[in-house]
């Protein structure tokens, strides 16, 4: 007898049976089942069927079916462990999480997840685009996120080497809070117990595996891992907000004010527009700047109006 | 197999080609797996226990299957990506479907609960993202409807603005920038094209027909013979530049990055080398060295 085929008889016995069942009422029904050679053999045969059944998720419980022995010997499926409970998607809802289930990734566990969760869709619905809607890569997919979504749900310390944008790398042991996804990369976010104090870790920047060791702490009260993934424009880190007032080209100008929220321009003339916008005078809003280059030039405040001007003599110093 | 099984009893008669696509099986192994169903049930395998399977015209019917109507729930690595990868997109900025996939995940994580979840519930966020701009709006119809649209794009390689007519086919999301795969009428060539460089685009009012042209999956940039190939010491604080774009082969050199970039036009690469400060080196080839130093004298020319 196959094994599939076994398997698809024993989950059905189980879901079917009211009253938990032992080995040997099992044996008894599933005729070809575990029949052939000796009992031992046989139950050997069981074992293994239940521990694949239990690796694809499939929760067996054991009990003590009499009263004369301490022994689990008798089986069961709790059901509402067992069965999907039941979701009412809209059409609208269903045909969002065909596109996020496709999103382009190594691993198929969300494609699994969407073909048990579509079962009662209407069939048209499943016939949508065939696109992946986001070019994947190591930040959607791959065993580093999912061991640190695992080790969220499950409250588990973490650790892994992990590389600075400057290039340094060591050993951080991290309580983990929370996933937050920005500017197209997932940064975990928890407390770093060697420096105590709440940082964010871009996944794409691990440089090892995640060992996963004892309970972590829980988030404070309130907490909100977004609020630690922050700061100015163009994906800077954790630095503080600033306003500045920069004049950009008008052929340019368009491009500054879609590109940060809170934009907002106070003048024009001689072709310069003059926007106030949100920024902050660490290194990385004045690399946003200059990437407009003689488009853009920075009026207040002073600290970052001389920031650009040092740039761009260590440029020239440095041909 | 376990959640094929629902899906047909709530479908009768689907069709083996959609469920081939529905499962990623092909129909050979979608018949063998219904074969070994058929002879499956629940005791005492009478006639009336065992699972029956009908297959007939490329059609399926699955009955007597009432143990198997509903699906498995979640295991938790399903739960987890399905949750990370709907969140990726409900934070991309601008993604039109972002409301209906936020309540999507609500109630997936609503019936789910503690049992499946854990503590992930609600751990899993998408920084605020700002909503889409009208420029979106009309790229993205148009890749749905094959609509023609004019666009006045900002290109970078070139440093200017320019008046295009394109057909786009393919919109897709990468590392935050939503990207449209197009065929570009003027320059008779397919394109690739950042959408928040795009200053305007409005309908033609013409409809194209579509020749397939590759969507994600493709790299940003596509290399060609006449690339030129520059070659740059990387500090510390310009090692994103490794990660970002794609670059040739790099040798570490003392916490220094020695790397190869091929690029078409140099222009976007001495803006690039402007950013970066002293933080990079220019190694090969002179005439980008030349080229930094001018962008460099120019823009400090404003401030004098």
């Amino acid at each position: 007898m196959d094994q599939t085929e076994r398997l698809l008889d024993l989950l059905g016995l189980l879901l079917d049976a009211s009253t938990p069942v032992t080995f040997d009422h099992i044996r008894m029904e599933l005729k070809d089942a575990y029949t052939q050679g000796d009992v031992d053999s046989a139950k050997r045969m069981f074992e293994r069927d239940k521990d694949t059944l239990r690796e694809l998720g499939v929760p067996i419980e054991t009990t003590s079916r009499d009263e004369w022995t301490d022994e689990n010997n008798a089986y069961f499926i709790p059901k509402d462990k067992f069965y999907l409970p039941e979701i009412g998607f809209t059409p609208d809802e269903i045909s969002a999480l065909l596109v996020a289930a496709t999103s382009a990734g190594e691993d198929d566990f969300a494609e699994r997840a969407l073909r048990k969760l579509l079962y009662g869709a209407e069939a048209a619905l499943l016939r949508g685009r065939d696109d992946p809607l986001l070019a994947g890569g190591p930040d959607l997919s791959g065993d580093r996120l999912a061991a640190v979504a695992d080790a969220i749900a499950e409250r588990r310390q973490v650790s892994f080497e992990y590389m600075t944008s400057a290039g340094d790398t060591s050993e951080r042991h991290v309580d983990p809070y929370s996933l937050v996804w920005r500017s197209g990369h997932y940064y975990l976010v928890g407390l770093d117990r060697d420096r105590n104090d709440i940082r964010s870790f871009r996944i794409s920047r691990f440089a090892s595996d995640v060992a996963s060791a004892g309970t972590a702490s829980a988030p404070p009260d309130g907490f909100s891992g977004r609020d630690h993934v922050t700061g100015g424009p163009r994906g800077l880190e954790g630095s503080e907000p600033v306003s500045t007032r920069i004049a950009f080209t008008d052929r340019v100008s368009w491009w500054a004010t879609a590109d940060v929220q809170g934009a907002a321009k106070v003048e024009s003339a001689d072709g310069w527009d003059e926007i106030l916008l949100p920024g902050s005078l660490d290194g990385s809003f004045v690399s946003w700047v200059l990437s407009f280059g003689p488009d853009a030039r920075v009026l207040e405040p002073e600290a970052l109006r001389l920031a650009v001007i040092s740039r761009l003599e260590a440029v020239l110093g440095n041909i | 197999m376990l959640s094929l099984v629902p899906y047909v009893v709530n479908h009768p008669g689907a069709e083996l080609g959609e469920l081939s696509g529905l499962f990623g099986a092909s129909e050979k192994e979608l018949r063998k797996d219904l074969d070994l169903l058929f002879l499956t049930g629940i005791p005492p395998y009478g006639p009336g226990d065992l699972i029956d399977v009908e297959i007939e015209d490329d059609r399926v019917w699955i009955r007597m299957a009432d143990h198997l109507k509903r699906p498995q729930t979640l295991t938790l690595p399903e739960a987890a990506s399905l949750y990370v990868r709907g969140k990726a997109l409900e934070g991309t900025p601008g993604y039109p479907d972002a409301p209906a996939l936020t309540s999507a995940l609500a109630k997936i994580e609503e019936a789910l609960g503690e049992e499946a979840l854990g503590d992930l519930r609600g751990r899993v966020e998408s920084a605020a993202s700002p909503p889409a701009g009208q420029v979106l709006e009309v790229v993205w119809r148009a890749v749905q409807e094959h609509e023609i649209i004019d666009i006045t794009y900002f290109a970078h390689s070139r440093d200017e603005l320019t008046q295009r007519v394109i057909e786009p086919e393919k919109i897709y999301s990468s590392l935050g920038h939503w990207y449209v795969v197009a065929w570009d009428n003027g320059a008779e060539g397919e394109r690739l094209f950042r959408v928040d460089r795009i200053r305007s685009a409005s309908a033609t009012g013409g409809l194209f027909e579509p020749r397939g042209l590759e969507g994600p999956g493709r790299p940003l940039y596509s290399r060609s013979d006449s690339d030129i190939h520059v070659r740059l010491l990387l500090h510390p604080g310009a090692r994103w530049v490794a990660e970002y774009y794609e670059v040739g082969s790099s040798i570490e050199r003392d916490g220094d990055l020695e790397t190869v970039l091929p690029t078409r036009s140099l222009a976007w690469l001495a803006k690039l080398l402007v950013r970066l400060g002293s933080e990079a080196e220019i190694l090969d080839p002179p005439e980008l060295k030349r080229q930094v130093k001018d962008l460099a004298q120019r823009t400090l020319a404003l401030y004098g």
